[in-house]
């Protein structure tokens, strides 16, 4: 009699076409924010050639706020703005999820999200306040 | 005429034409009946043919998962009348080959499961099999890893991340879930060990947090926190192993 041996069994294998990440909306926001990181570094970019224009004088600096006015310019820095508020809003949340813990003697996820927006807001206003002072 | 409800299921079967194609079935709509059991009254009334995993129909065993409308569920645990009047399409777990039907192959998981020894490592192996004494946990000790150890292994959570499936060699989320929870249990001693898994390109690092595992788990496990934790657990322990010119 023969013993059947252990089968090794044709298996099928599906292929993930390209467009994946159009399959549902939760893919489509994590490829948003993964481009948002093109957007964040392009504004650190901004700012430090702002920084540099500063440090080179009223004329550079003047040069710069003249070359910020354009339409493109404004239109860049509109899409820049969104993406990297995206960006910090989606490590907000995720920040949460990390150091948050369910519990007493713990912050909740939602306590440290909420942490990390009035941080946030007391640098941005502080910033706001050098600025203008 | 009584309600009736479309289920269209993948067929596939290696041994016959192996081909990955569709077929129908239409079957009394019933407003408790979940998912397992209208293809249960399939197997039963109108195809014997079709090969599916079931077991405990609660949704403790894990064994049941499909892309249902195309995402991971148990369908011992979603019901039809969350479709009813629409249709219901099921298909094999994503990003696992197929073995007939709506059977996945699961070997892979299997294999990467048991790398990052789910169980209490001790310093000294005696510890593990010494049944004479005790170690004591207190309430809060465990709720540290409470919830990763709730998991079932389903895997569908390797059903719902596109990282498994555009890089297998991804060690995934239940596996990381179940070192995080071995690694924060008081009585485990085995951190050093499960790290050569977990903190490496194909660990925690091959992560981009798509988050859908933690939307898609069953049990509320949140793989995506456990594995973004231990990033951070990893990262620490790579700083201070540079600064002290210890391991790594």
């Amino acid at each position: 009699m023969n013993i059947p041996s252990a089968e090794v069994t044709k298996t099928y294998r599906r292929s993930i076409p390209n467009t994946w990440w159009l399959k549902k909306s939760s893919y489509v926001l994590f490829m948003l924010r993964e481009l948002s990181s093109v957007f964040v570094a392009l504004y650190a970019l901004c700012l430090l050639s702002l920084v540099y224009a500063v440090s080179q004088g009223p004329e550079s600096y003047a040069a710069w706020v003249a070359g910020s006015q354009s339409g493109w310019m404004i239109l860049l820095h509109v899409v820049m703005g969104l993406f990297v508020l995206y960006h910090t809003v989606t490590w907000f949340r995720i920040s949460g999820r990390i150091f948050g813990r369910e519990g007493s003697g713990a912050l909740s996820p939602a306590a440290v999200t909420a942490l990390n927006y009035v941080i946030w807001i007391v640098i941005s206003l502080g910033v706001m306040y050098i600025i203008l002072s | 005429m009584a309600d009736e409800i479309k289920l269209t299921l993948s067929r596939y079967n290696p041994d016959k034409d192996g081909e990955y194609t569709t077929q129908t079935y239409t079957i009394p709509y019933h407003n408790d009946w979940s998912i397992l059991d209208a293809l249960n009254h399939i197997k039963a009334e109108l195809d014997g043919s079709i090969s599916y995993r079931w077991s405990c129909r609660m949704a403790v065993c894990g064994s049941c998962g499909m892309m249902v409308n195309g995402t991971p569920r148990l369908t011992c645990s979603t019901y039809l009348n969350e479709f009813y009047p629409g249709e219901i399409s099921l298909e094999p777990l994503a990003n696992f080959p197929v073995v007939r039907d709506l059977v996945v192959d699961i070997s892979d998981f299997m294999a990467k499961l048991t790398s990052i020894k789910p169980w209490i490592i001790r310093k000294n192996k005696k510890d593990e099999v010494d049944v004479s004494s005790e170690y004591l946990q207190t309430p809060a000790q465990m709720t540290v890893y409470r919830q990763q150890s709730l998991c079932i292994n389903c895997t569908l959570c390797y059903a719902a991340c596109p990282v498994y499936g555009l890089h297998p060699e991804f060690i995934g989320p239940a596996v990381i879930a179940l070192g995080y929870r071995y690694n924060n249990d008081s009585r485990d001693e085995g951190k050093e060990e499960r790290r050569k898994v977990l903190a490496n390109e194909a660990g925690v690092w091959k992560c981009t947090v798509v988050g859908d595992c933690t939307e898609v788990c069953p049990k509320h496990v949140d793989p995506s926190a456990a594995i973004q934790r231990t990033k951070v657990d990893s990262a620490i322990s790579w700083f201070f192993s540079k600064l002290t010119g210890r391991g790594e």
